[in-house]
């Protein structure tokens, strides 16, 4: 602090050198006029030298700790300044004390003003309580030490209460504050490019000046954003109403397409060296739920009849293991090509069923007197009226 | 008495040609008599190879005038114990030949 006072001393001293100059030279000349109109020679102004000793004692005596020496340390280099006799000694002098550290400086400036610039928090008198004055800090203030949980907390009563209805417009919302430049319009950042364009070239023709163009460029702008703001307005403002509203997310994490889940075991044998072929790698194991399947209770049965053991009637769970070619791609390919040939030959018991059930009604039929003779009257009665015409 | 005649008859039409099915599908091999088929031979993979590399490769059966000494040595050896008495008996003379005729 004190050193850097002295260099801006110094300075100071030399900025008051180089303005007060012309003014000594002003204030010699009418004297020199007078003293000619007079015809006696000018005495010249004597300026008291200050020599290297007492300097010296005086800046020794603002280190040991005398402040009050400051002014007249200023004082004594503004004479040697004026004289001009010392200097080679003066820039001796301040070479030395740039080298020489200080050791005693005085904080209380610096925190005083750290003070007045920025305010820290409240000093707690009794940390052994730490845990109340937390307690009641998050009583007066719901945002205070927040943390995810809260936030969760936060969120969920926001969906509960419709007041955000959609997370996805929620998440478009922070992607449009984290790129909030692209959030006007097309048509506005068109208008605006060809407003600026058009007084650009007016510039540079010279039929408009800078500063006219930005303020027309400025009222604009201005108008832009009022019939933006109107836009806006002219919108519906959502409702929010009280009651529980369920969440609308539109896209969801089911993956596309349709048909039953298949869920794949393979196994995977990181072995050191380029080759990756194991034969514990080639083991493809198959599993579908086969309700998912939307099989009728006749070719359900005729499926367990196929598969036996394969099929596990707790998890209601088809297993179909293959290992029989060299690659696990081609083996989950003769897995897949099993199950659909299950499927397709299961789906066969509804027409051998109906086959059965008909063979079974005409039977009966077949066996039953009363119908074989009305079906015997009938088939004459036809064939006469087939001859009749004949 | 007639919906249990049909229900049997539904299942037994259900379960036509299971069987066939189930071996065309899974690949399997019938055998409904229970004689004896080669399939269990056929089945298995090829493991010629896998024998055969059970012992390392010899280098020394690719140079020819290593071969060469070898056989040369093997003559001699053999020479020796021809002239000493102690060579291989001559057909019809041997342990295995004496013991067949008792």
């Amino acid at each position: 602090m004190r050193r850097t006072l002295l260099r801006n001393a110094t300075l100071y001293t030399r900025n008051l050198l180089h303005q007060s100059a012309p003014a000594f030279d002003a204030s010699t000349r009418p004297q020199l006029r007078l003293f000619c109109s007079n015809e006696t020679p000018p005495p010249v102004p004597q300026i008291d030298d200050v020599d290297n000793k007492e300097l010296k004692a005086q800046i020794e005596s603002y280190f040991k700790g005398d402040e009050q020496v400051l002014p007249s340390i200023m004082e004594t280099i503004l004479k040697r300044k004026l004289s001009g006799k010392h200097e080679d000694t003066d820039d001796e002098l301040m070479e030395e004390l740039r080298m020489r550290p200080l050791d005693d400086v005085d904080d209380r400036d610096f925190e005083s003003d750290f003070e007045n610039i920025h305010d820290t928090d409240e000093e707690i008198d009794d940390l052994y309580n730490a845990r109340d004055v937390v307690m009641k800090r998050m009583v007066k203030d719901e945002y205070f030490n927040m943390d995810d949980k809260k936030w969760d907390d936060i969120v969920e009563d926001g969906i509960k209460h419709g007041l955000l209805r959609d997370t996805k417009e929620c998440e478009e919302i922070l992607e449009d504050m984290l790129s909030w430049d692209k959030l006007l319009p097309d048509e506005i950042k068109q208008k605006v490019e060809v407003k600026f364009n058009e007084l650009g070239d007016m510039c540079e023709k010279g039929e408009l000046e800078p500063e006219e163009a930005y303020e027309q460029f400025k009222k604009f702008e201005d108008e832009i954003v009022a019939e933006y703001l109107d836009k806006m307005e002219k919108e519906e403002a959502p409702q929010f109403d009280d009651t529980t509203v369920p969440d609308k997310k539109k896209d969801l994490d089911d993956p596309p397409g349709e048909g039953p889940i298949l869920r794949w075991q393979t196994r995977v044998v990181f072995a050191p060296g380029g080759d990756a072929w194991h034969p514990k790698n080639r083991k493809v194991k198959l599993s579908v739920t086969v309700k998912e399947l939307g099989l009728s209770k006749y070719q359900f049965r005729r499926l367990r009849e196929l598969v036996g053991k394969r099929y596990h009637p707790g998890r209601d769970e088809l297993t179909i293991t293959s290992e029989r070619f060299e690659h696990r791609e081609e083996n989950r390919k003769d897995c897949l090509r099993t199950l659909l040939h299950l499927i397709e030959e299961a789906g066969k018991a509804n027409k051998l069923v109906d086959d059965a059930r008909s063979s079974y009604v005409k039977e009966r039929l077949r066996a039953n007197p009363a119908f074989m003779e009305r079906l015997h009257a009938k088939s004459m009665r036809l064939r006469e009226s087939n001859q009749v015409p004949a | 008495m007639a919906s249990g005649s049909l229900k049997n008859m539904l299942s037994v039409a259900m379960n036509q040609g299971v069987v066939e099915a189930r071996a065309r599908i899974f690949g399997h091999q019938l055998n409904p008599t229970g004689m004896k088929t080669p399939h269990k031979l056929l089945r298995m993979k090829l493991f010629g190879e896998k024998v055969a590399q059970w012992y390392p490769h010899d280098i020394k059966k690719d140079d020819p005038l290593v071969m060469a000494r070898q056989e040369q040595e093997r003559l001699s050896k053999l020479e020796m114990l021809k002239r000493r008495g102690k060579g291989p008996p001559k057909k019809g003379q041997g342990r295995r030949a004496a013991k067949r005729n008792k």
